[in-house]
């Protein structure tokens, strides 16, 4: 079956509060939208009064059964905040932390348009939340733009153009020039908005950083180790014989994890979701192994790392509640 | 039970007098398992949606991706060193990425001395005869072994299976095409050219994904989207009074109210 709405997860990572490991590998712990904290902290007094950043790691997981690749993935911020704190994604990596952050991480956000865009033109003026958002547009970018009222509406126009040289910034204002022209007009009273899109590789479950201290041989190329969409997680699994034909596998956060043998596939359950962390087939195996023969690799699940970034900058005002939405499109073959 | 023995091995540079054929190597990855499968039920839909109109479901399965089909492209080169281009007639074909897997291959031996690799070995991680015969006949210990990129050698000829197992370099090339208009208007006739300098060139015909023309036909969008929304409020301060609200302030100790507003 081909990748659904409802197979793209969002989970957060492994720490949310130590600012130097705030970040870290993914979690099983599910996003649930628009649910209060679901993600990002509440801005208190002291935070508005003073400002403050929060950052916080997120995973979109292709959670498909069949184990089908994302292909053209797609990621963006819906629209700008309703408040005057401001929030922006970049990308991360399956394992970095906060404190692995330079500052010069390529951001993408949203702004709304500063004056009506018609169709048949190709110039975009937006306006920016915050003059640190600059760097959110830049030449070759593909952009979405919309005047739909939210992320899930059924209604609305919505196209996807790319930028064609260097936006010109003055201010908060940013003149776009666009490689093609608007199909559809788009008027600033509608809430219409620009997002830069993030478009990663494709994503599936991937295995690397092969390491065999073996007897014998595991031919990883005709036998590669399978990932599964939904149970392989990021991991450093070692594989120690125990004997000529048996083994142990042992990840490097989750501990052993079962035994197995070389004539008999192995595929450890994850269970978290009843799904199998990899399977490594018996067929693989050629050769006489020894006691204390090790493998050692790498699994990497079918999932996207982001890091939500919101800053509130000092004296912001204060209201009700916010949100940011983040938006996942893919597609699939199969 | 173990056994050991000793094997001669050498590893040969590859003779620049060797043939210009041969220097580049061009290869696609296999489709992965799925890619393409159109069930009969979805047929099906398609021919009612044919006959009877109606909107294609795009959340059910298809096979190519609604914009563009996407394929990796592996070019061996006879040595790391040696320059060479590798061109798409079709498509966006991305730089290379350098990979230099290890692969295992066994090698068959019907009394001859030399068989070819399937790729070129730039290192030798092992080299184990299952079996050795000599041409009368009888088992013989393992025959000292010459490596050149492409080939596997003995000093005489031997009838046995040698497994191998070599490290070869490569680069991996991302062919990135538009299924429905681009590929379509050229009935999937990609090709690929790998250009080695001094050689000859290398070309590649494309394989498009299994059952590629019907699912073009069908031009069906597959794919997901979801909108998620991170959502907080703005908490009021625990110490500040909201104007009109009444404060009150309360006696640990004695268990009352010291003033209210």
């Amino acid at each position: 079956m081909a990748i659904i709405d409802s197979e793209l997860h969002l989970y957060l990572g492994a720490v949310s509060e130590n600012p130097s490991a705030n970040g870290g590998r993914m979690t099983t712990t599910r996003v649930v939208s628009g649910v209060v904290n679901n993600a990002l902290p509440n801005i208190g007094y002291a935070e508005r009064t003073e400002g403050g950043r929060v950052r916080r790691k997120a995973f979109f997981k292709v959670a498909n059964d069949a184990d089908l690749t994302a292909l053209s993935p797609r990621i963006w911020l819906d629209k700008p905040t309703a408040g005057g704190e401001y929030v922006f994604f970049y990308p991360a990596t399956q394992r970095n932390v906060e404190a692995d952050l330079t500052g010069s991480e390529r951001k993408y956000g949203a702004a709304y348009l500063a004056s009506n865009a018609n169709a048949g033109s190709s110039t975009l003026v937006v306006t920016l939340e915050n003059a640190a958002l600059a760097g959110i547009f830049q030449d070759g970018d593909t952009i979405r733009i919309t005047d739909k009222v939210n992320a899930g509406s059924a209604t609305g126009n919505e196209e996807f153009r790319t930028i064609d040289g260097a936006p010109v910034v003055d201010g908060l204002t940013v003149t776009i020039t666009l490689e093609s022209a608007l199909s559809n007009s788009y008027a600033t009273s509608s809430g219409s908005r620009v997002s830069t899109v993030h478009e990663p590789a494709s994503v599936a479950c991937a295995v690397d950083n092969w390491v065999e201290t073996l007897g014998g041989t595991y031919d990883e190329t005709t036998y590669p180790v399978l990932g599964d969409n939904i149970g392989t997680i990021e991991q450093t699994w070692t594989l120690t014989f125990t004997s000529t034909t048996a083994f142990t596998v042992s990840g490097d956060t989750v501990g052993v994890v079962g035994t197995g043998n070389v004539s008999t596939d192995f595929a450890p359950t994850n269970s978290a979701y009843g799904k199998p962390f990899f399977t490594l087939r018996a067929a693989g195996w050629a050769g006489t192994q020894a006691i204390g023969n090790t493998l050692v690799y790498q699994t990497h699940p079918a999932a996207v790392p982001l890091f939500v970034d919101r800053v509130t900058p000092a004296g912001t005002g204060e209201i009700a509640s916010s949100i940011a939405s983040l938006v996942m499109f893919c597609e699939s073959a199969g | 039970m173990s056994r050991q023995a000793s094997l001669a091995i050498t590893l040969a540079k590859q003779e620049e007098s060797e043939s210009i054929s041969g220097l580049l190597t061009l290869e696609q990855e296999e489709w992965k398992a799925y890619t393409g499968l159109l069930t009969k039920a979805n047929m099906v839909r398609h021919i009612a949606f044919k006959l009877f109109g109606g909107k294609w479901n795009p959340q059910i399965d298809c096979a190519i991706s609604g914009e563009r089909v996407t394929s990796t492209i592996y070019a061996y080169p006879a040595t790391p060193t040696l320059p060479y281009r590798v061109l798409a007639s079709y498509g966006e074909l991305s730089e290379g990425r350098v990979q230099t897997p290890v692969l295992t291959e066994t090698v068959h031996f019907r009394l001859e001395t030399e068989q070819g690799l399937r790729y070129p070995a730039h290192s030798l991680v092992s080299a184990n005869w299952l079996t050795a015969y000599d041409a009368e006949g009888n088992q013989i210990p393992a025959p000292g072994i010459t490596i050149k990129a492409r080939s596997v050698g003995t000093a005489f000829p031997v009838y046995g299976s040698l497994q191998i197992k070599y490290r070869t370099f490569r680069t991996a090339h991302t062919l990135s095409m538009e299924a429905r208009d681009d590929a379509l208007e050229h009935f999937w006739s990609a090709y690929i050219l790998g250009l080695p300098l001094g050689g000859e060139p290398v070309l590649l015909k494309f394989d498009p994904p299994p059952t590629a023309e019907e699912l073009t036909a069908m031009a069906a969008e597959c794919g997901g989207r979801i909108g998620l929304s991170l959502e907080w409020e703005e908490q009021d301060p625990a110490n500040r009074v909201t104007p009109g609200k009444k404060e009150e302030v309360w006696d640990y100790c004695g268990g009352n109210f010291l003033r209210e507003n």
